[in-house]
């Protein structure tokens, strides 16, 4: 694997939550989505630089669109996995999987 | 009732150091959460949380770059330049070594000269009345060629110049003598840079008197002063007034009447022990004739330092004089 191609804990968690909220991931929907799945409290500011260094990375790609009173107008900026995220993803949940079946098995009739 | 808006002062802080690109979705996103913070915590803290949300968001990958604002061409220049001396650092080995070495060296060379040359501009001007005063040199002459030049002065010009020269306010004489040999209880010591002057020396030569009275010192003959490190050399104490070393420049004992500061590195006139010149007055009046041997550095002190010429010509005249009169040849 390349140095790109290796996800931080928080840059996976970002990923898997903008794949989660399909068409409506942008900042404040994934700051709430990880609210009440994950019940962990993240800085806007945090998931912002987050997204726009997978952006970068290629592993997302944005769009602007959907303007609402309640934002003073403005548009929002939504997220969308790239085909090479999803791909990263499924590695990642792979090896995991792969890795857990090393472990030894738990005996519960010890 | 009004309706609730986030704080001004952070809206345009952020305004102010985000990059275009960003600003409208990220400010959308900071005010949609503001109003969701207003149902959910009420007013003042959604506007705590809108300030610290602003203050977190001030990080690189916002916050508007250099570049962005002003499109700077010559930073790409140096870089490049940069680069490529790196590069020529890397390939070229040994040229870069000569270059470095010659440029070092050239370097410290430069400061060692400048450093010198500071250090010789310096000489005297620890003395305020430096600029004011004279040494009387001799020429030696044959028919109109110079043959010889001395700096080493007839003990009798001193006194004359004062007073027949309108210009000379005083005179100080310095009889230099090789060296000298200390003998305290029974250990000797070699003094090795003595001089018999005349007791204005301290004044005129601007050195104070850690101890002793320097109106009174060396008025009287064979008392001698000490400089600050051979009084320690000699004694291994300051206190040594009204001490009696056996001096061998003059055969007999004579007395520590003062204690004088170290004379300093540049000064063309160093010393270790300086005597009363009356001590040496024995000597010198057994010569002869007193114009028989020139060997006493004379200094003059004049009224203004703009006199230098006239004193030139005072000098010429007497020398004149003294030539016709077959004092001296």
């Amino acid at each position: 694997m390349g140095r790109t191609t290796f996800l931080g804990e928080f840059e996976e968690l970002i990923l898997t939550m903008v794949l989660i909220l399909e068409d409506d991931a942008y900042g404040n929907t994934v700051v709430k989505a990880i609210k009440n799945h994950q019940n962990r409290e993240v800085n806007l500011s945090s998931v912002h630089i987050t997204m726009y260094r997978l952006e970068e990375k290629g592993f997302l790609k944005s769009y602007m669109a959907g303007a609402t009173r309640k934002r003073g107008g403005r548009k929002k900026r939504y997220f969308k996995v790239t085909n090479a995220g999803l791909a990263l993803l499924r590695e990642m949940k792979n090896s995991r999987i792969s890795l857990w079946k090393l472990t030894p098995q738990l005996n519960f009739n010890l | 009732m009004r309706r609730a808006r986030p704080p001004q002062l952070f809206v345009c802080f952020f305004k102010w150091y985000c990059r275009s690109g960003l600003r409208e979705t990220i400010l959308g996103d900071l005010e949609e959460q503001f109003e969701d913070d207003l149902e959910l915590y009420g007013r003042r803290k959604a506007r705590r949380r809108f300030a610290w949300t602003v203050i977190r968001f001030f990080r690189p990958g916002i916050i508007k770059t250099y570049s962005t604002t002003q499109n700077n061409n010559t930073s790409g220049m140096i870089e490049s330049d940069f680069k490529t001396t790196l590069r020529i650092i890397k390939k070229e080995k040994l040229y870069t070594g000569i270059n470095v070495l010659g440029l070092t060296s050239g370097f410290s060379i430069a400061l060692l000269i400048l450093s010198y040359v500071y250090f010789e501009f310096s000489y005297e001007d620890y003395n305020l009345k430096a600029r004011r005063m004279a040494r009387i040199t001799i020429d030696y002459l044959d028919g109109e060629t110079l043959i010889d030049q001395d700096c080493e002065s007839y003990h009798l010009l001193g006194p004359m110049m004062k007073e027949e020269f309108p210009e000379v306010v005083e005179y100080v004489r310095a009889y230099g003598m090789d060296d000298a040999v200390l003998r305290i209880e029974e250990e000797s010591f070699r003094a090795a840079r003595v001089y018999a002057v005349d007791q204005n020396f301290f004044e005129l030569f601007n050195y104070p008197l850690i101890k002793g009275n320097s109106q009174t010192a060396l008025t009287k003959s064979l008392e001698v002063v000490l400089t600050e490190s051979a009084a320690m050399k000699y004694f291994g104490t300051l206190d040594v007034l009204g001490e009696t070393p056996w001096v061998s420049v003059a055969g007999r004992e004579m007395k520590v009447v003062g204690v004088v500061k170290d004379s300093p590195a540049n000064t063309h006139l160093k010393f270790d022990l300086l005597m009363s010149y009356s001590t040496m007055q024995n000597t010198l009046d057994q010569r002869n004739s007193p114009w028989d041997s020139n060997d006493t550095y004379t200094y003059l002190l004049l009224n203004d330092a703009a006199l230098m010429p006239q004193l030139e010509a005072s000098v010429d005249r007497l020398s004149k004089r003294l030539i016709d009169n077959d004092t001296i040849e």
